[in-house]
């Protein structure tokens, strides 16, 4: 594949690692972004972002204009989703999601009217004049989410504010087929940059640099031009082609050769990082008001018969992608890249913020589904690993379930990039030996949990009986204490008045036991005489 | 099933490290056939057949898939390596004996490959060597040496029924021009030692011209060229055989340096029997092997003096297999204690625990 | 004489070492019984009575006092290996006449047919059921130990045991199947 010649402008480090998968992305990246017409029916999926659910806050019937807030975040760890197209709300319900499991979860479903008639935006035009608390509402309020993959929050991540010093604008997009960055750096370069300012005004100023593998000659000189044009100064690292080096924690070390420490966060270096497309929705939330109602999707894969880089609404279910893109027979669908994404169980599911890309493979292009052969132990998955783990114990370890011993192996410092079992000779699916692990090991802990919390309820209640049963033994005394009392006291008056006073020493008694009293048999004898109920 | 990511197609395969490992040694297979005869050959040729058939004998009763197992090459590199490793005129009962051992008891009953602790090869060389000491030492004299050529048809006689075509014993062909029965190098070297020679004398002797003697050298050069190719390929971890002829340097250079007159010369150890051959052949072994790089680098160094300690100071003249069934015991410990430090951690792990 | 001197020998030794051993006792003293707080740790505390004990504890109790491990159907074979772990005993298989290992479930209540008796209430060991005399009970989802005990009681049948639907957030990746497929040879 072609490769810039353009020299970093900064020194580049190195990590440890890395592989050269075959890039493919001259399949997609040949031809502007385009638009695909629009679907019928939206899908949007309450749970399209990193953390919880959204809460919806349209009814079904409901009219709907583009843009218009259908879903709040749980004022937890959520984020805000708006209606992608104008139309009417037909269903709040469990429906497919794009989901490695292929279960059912909870979408808003939305029936296009063709309209695409926008709500009323509030443009700012000078984004200068905002605060960092009013520009920060507004990217929450406009449903930004990380578009690099991880969808996490956006509003989140630009939350801590000292000791930032500088932002990596993440273009690396390393992942073969994925287009969807190079593209966008290409069309949209000046809109970008604009994000990246709004983003360095957050924080007063920022130190910006642009983080791009040499295999993207075109964006990088689109970067030099919008810079020139736009006199903006940053710096534009060009590192070597390499997976992953788009990753967060390789492409920080890439760049400034520090790790981010384990159990830490990159702004504890000083970095804040976004992905271009990121810094695009700011700029649309900020300057244009909108919110996030579509992304750049890659479509792609041998099987597709229009391959290209398309903007498409959120929603869109896959199967309108497949018809308006002639692709007629697919082998295999991956949402995301060949290394990181995974195979799409339903074709009615709706794409969501992270879907960068949609690989449809034909019958050769991917990795045939084949038995393993037994580890030899060769340690190519190790020389592979960018987090310097040593990927063949521990999927040792997880393959005989040993999880602790896997958790001493710093299981939960692979990224699962996914290139330990690229280069594995015994086709070993090592990445879902860890995924295996990791689910396993968080599960253990949420039932480790429930069990403690099942055991206290269950400590409690015996506890309970206990007491209700003393307490009763108590009563039972009580009472029988008041019925001699009172025989001794029908000895010396005549019988009516002994029974009147028994029955009323019984009503004292279990008065007393019920305010769980301990006074002295004394008091009933007291009682008694008196014939006055003690309160 | 749900399958997880990556999703990209691969690069290499097992049966493909197997076949570039076979493929590389046959520079040293060259030599070894041009000084001493086809008979490594028929060894080579009797360890695959064995090794294949015992591996599928097994399988089936472990009722585990054949042909797919076979087909891995793990097997036929067993077999090719022992028959490397074995006098050119072994008796083939012994390596049928000690090719499927080492299928059986070194590989098979660990749980097959990847699973077995001891480089099956070398427990077959090992068990053949305490086992047959006479004819697992009986190397015939290179060509060049020889009192007299051996025909194919000699070559075969000695191996299926222990005579020549003529009758003649073993001992017939390892006598050299002058009628004395030649030992290899490393053998002649211990021999005269105890009794009494210093090295210079030793090395005398035409039989030990050049670097390590004659023919012996062209065998560790061959299987040098090779295994270079195999690290130039990333077939083999390059840290082991750096490690190991590393070790037989420093240990020999040390006893050298200390007493010229009572210890060999580093070069001499490095390219002196099965020296080269075990540093990137079966030291390399993965499988038995440590896995992580430090952890490569000690099991080298610990191969390579250990080798030398035991041609000096032991009982037999090479000691590749011993050295490599030692250091494989330290495998498990090594990999434990030399794990890498992980990004975004402070230091190496394992140390603090347990 | 050299009988004499080796029985005097082994007895002043005994003598020593019971005096040890006597003040080890006394000096480091381990309040309660530890062991059985540990394996109660790794009993599912699902309450259900299975083992035939009336509660993961007093079975936790039972444990440490020599009985087999293998009674747990909650727990499973998970729970047994755990259990022999951390007791350095063998791995069995599960018990079969206790039950067989299910994946979780939980009670649910037909509340239509609810007559409101609070029999359940009473047998639930984790206090999972809300209700009273005469109105209709419930069950707390989150807190239900899926123990069966409330389904007997029930003078109406009302109760069902539902297996708890999977869901993105309790969904798990499954190991990959074993290298190569153990298949017979045929």
């Amino acid at each position: 594949m072609e490769r810039s010649s353009y020299p970093s402008e900064i020194p580049i480090f190195e990590f440890p690692g890395g592989i050269h998968p075959k890039e493919n992305k001259q399949l997609s990246n040949q031809s502007p972004i385009a638009k695909l017409p629009l679907a019928k029916e939206l899908v949007i999926n309450l749970k399209g972002q990193a953390g919880n659910r959204s809460i919806p806050c349209v009814e079904i019937g409901e009219q709907v204009l583009k843009g218009q807030l259908i879903a709040k975040s749980d004022g937890i760890f959520s984020s805000y989703q708006h209606a992608p197209t104008s139309g009417k709300i037909i269903a709040i319900e469990k429906r497919p999601i794009a989901h490695t499991s292929g279960l059912e979860d909870f979408c808003i479903v939305l029936s296009a009217d063709g309209e695409e008639q926008w709500v009323e935006l509030s443009p700012a035009k000078d984004f200068t004049t905002l605060s960092r608390k009013q520009i920060l509402a507004r990217i929450f309020e406009s449903g930004i989410v990380g578009l690099g993959g991880a969808s996490f929050p956006s509003h989140i991540k630009l939350q801590r504010e000292d000791g930032i010093d500088t932002l990596i604008i993440n273009a690396a997009e390393c992942e073969p087929y994925i287009s969807c960055d190079d593209r966008l750096l290409q069309d949209n370069t000046d809109e970008i940059l604009k994000g990246a300012q709004i983003i360095s005004h957050l924080y007063k100023d920022l130190k910006i640099i642009v983080g791009i593998e040499d295999n993207k000659p075109n964006a990088i000189e689109a970067l030099k031009a919008a810079r020139t044009k736009l006199e903006m100064t940053f710096d534009i690292a060009v590192v070597a082609t390499k997976y992953p080096s788009g990753g967060e924690k390789q492409l920080i070390q890439l760049i400034t050769g520090k790790e981010v420490t384990h159990g830490k966060l990159p702004a504890d270096l000083g970095l804040v990082m976004h992905n271009v497309a990121t810094c695009f929705a700011i700029y649309e939330a900020i300057i244009q008001g909108k919110p996030i109602t579509d992304r750049v999707v890659t479509l792609t894969g041998k099987a597709c018969g229009k391959p290209g880089n398309y903007r498409v609404p959120i929603g869109t279910p896959i199967k309108h992608l497949l018809q308006s893109t002639d692709t007629a027979k697919s082998q295999k669908l991956i949402m995301g890249g060949p290394m990181m994404g995974f195979e799409i169980q339903s074709i009615d599911a709706g794409i969501v913020k992270a879907t960068n890309c949609i690989i449809m493979a034909d019958n050769n292009e991917l990795k045939p589904e084949q038995s393993s052969l037994p580890c030899i132990r060769c340690g190519e998955c190790m020389n592979a690993c960018p987090a310097s783990l040593l990927p063949q114990q521990l999927y040792w370890h997880a393959k005989a379930d040993e999880f602790d011993k896997t958790e001493e192996y710093n299981l939960f410092d692979c990224i699962e990039c996914g290139a330990c079992a690229y280069v594995c000779p015994s086709d070993i699916p090592l990445v879902q030996y860890y995924r295996y692990a990791k689910s396993n090991i968080r599960n253990n802990r949420v039932e480790k949990i429930k069990a403690d919390n099942a055991r206290e309820r269950h400590e409690a209640r015996l506890e309970r009986i206990e007491r209700v049963k003393l307490e009763k033994a108590e009563k039972h005394r009580k009472a029988a204490e008041a019925r001699r009392k009172a025989a001794e006291a029908s000895g010396q008056a005549d019988a009516k008045k002994a029974a009147v006073a028994a029955a009323l020493a019984r009503v004292q008694a279990k008065k007393e036991a019920n305010q769980k009293s301990d006074h002295e048999a004394s008091n009933s004898q007291q009682a008694d005489k008196t014939k006055e109920p003690k309160a | 099933m749900i399958l997880s990511s990556p999703f990209a197609k691969k690069p290499n395969s097992v049966t493909a490290v197997m076949l570039w490992v076979i493929a590389a040694s046959l520079p040293g297979l060259a030599a070894l056939i041009y000084f001493f005869g086809i008979g490594v050959l028929i060894n080579i040729s009797i360890a695959s057949i064995t090794a294949l058939a015992t591996e599928a004998l097994i399988l089936r009763i472990r009722k585990r898939p054949i042909s797919a197992t076979l087909m891995d090459g793990s097997a036929l590199l067993t077999a090719w390596l022992i028959g490397l490793a074995l006098p050119p005129l072994l008796p083939w009962w012994m390596t049928i004996l000690g090719t499927s051992f080492a299928i059986v008891f070194a590989k098979q009953v660990y749980g097959g490959l990847g699973n077995n602790l001891f480089n099956p090869a070398m427990v077959a060389y090992v068990l053949l060597l305490i086992s047959f000491p006479v004819e697992m030492t009986a190397w015939i004299p290179p060509a060049e040496l020889a009192g007299q050529t051996l025909s194919f048809a000699d070559t075969f006689s000695y191996i299926f029924t222990g005579t020549s075509s003529q009758g003649y014993d073993i001992n017939s062909i390892r006598q050299g021009v002058d009628g004395f029965t030649m030992a290899t190098p490393l053998d002649h070297v211990k021999t005269e030692l105890s009794q009494g020679y210093r090295t210079q004398e030793i090395k005398a002797h035409e039989m030990m011209t050049g670097l390590s003697g004659i023919g012996w050298q062209w065998v560790n050069l061959g299987f040098l060229f090779g295994g270079v190719i195999l690290l130039f390929r990333k077939v083999a971890a390059w840290q082991i055989p750096a490690g190991v002829l590393l070790g037989i340097l420093g240990m020999s250079l040390i006893l050298n340096v200390l007493n010229p007159d009572a210890y060999l010369s580093p070069t001499f150890h490095w390219f002196a029997g099965a020296t080269m051959m075990g540093a990137f052949f079966i030291a390399t072994d993965p499988v038995t092997a440590s896995t992580t790089k430090k952890g490569r680098w000690l099991f080298g160094l610990g191969i390579g003096i250990i080798t030398v300690l035991i041609r000096t100071f032991g009982g037999y003249p090479d000691a590749i297999a011993f050295a490599v069934l030692l250091m494989n015991m330290t495998v498990p410990m090594l990999d434990y204690y030399t794990q890498p430090r992980t990004y975004g951690h402070a230091k190496t792990k394992g140390v603090s625990n347990e | 004489m050299d009988l004499v001197t080796a029985i005097i020998v082994f007895a002043v030794l005994a003598l020593i070492f019971g005096a040890v051993l006597g003040f080890a006792a006394v000096k480091f003293k381990v309040e309660g019984d530890p062991i059985v707080d540990q394996i109660n740790d790794v009993l599912p505390q699902t309450q259900c009575g299975q083992c035939g004990y009336p509660g993961c504890k007093p079975y936790a109790e039972a444990i440490a006092n020599g009985d087999e491990i293998n009674k747990c159907p909650p727990g499973g074979e998970a729970g047994v290996k755990a259990l022999a772990d951390l007791l350095g005993r063998e791995v069995i298989p599960l018990d079969e006449e206790r039950g067989e290992e299910k994946p979780p479930r939980i009670a649910y209540i037909r509340e239509d047919e609810c007559i409101g008796c609070t029999k359940c209430i009473q047998a639930c060991p984790v206090d999972a059921i809300l209700g009273a005399p005469k109105l209709m009970h419930t069950v707390i989802v989150d807190e239900c130990t899926g123990c069966d005990l409330c389904v007997e009681p029930c003078p109406v049948d009302c109760i069902d045991m539902l297996e708890v639907p999977q869901t993105i957030s309790t969904w798990k990746w499954q190991q990959p199947e074993l290298a190569i497929k153990f298949k017979e040879v045929s």
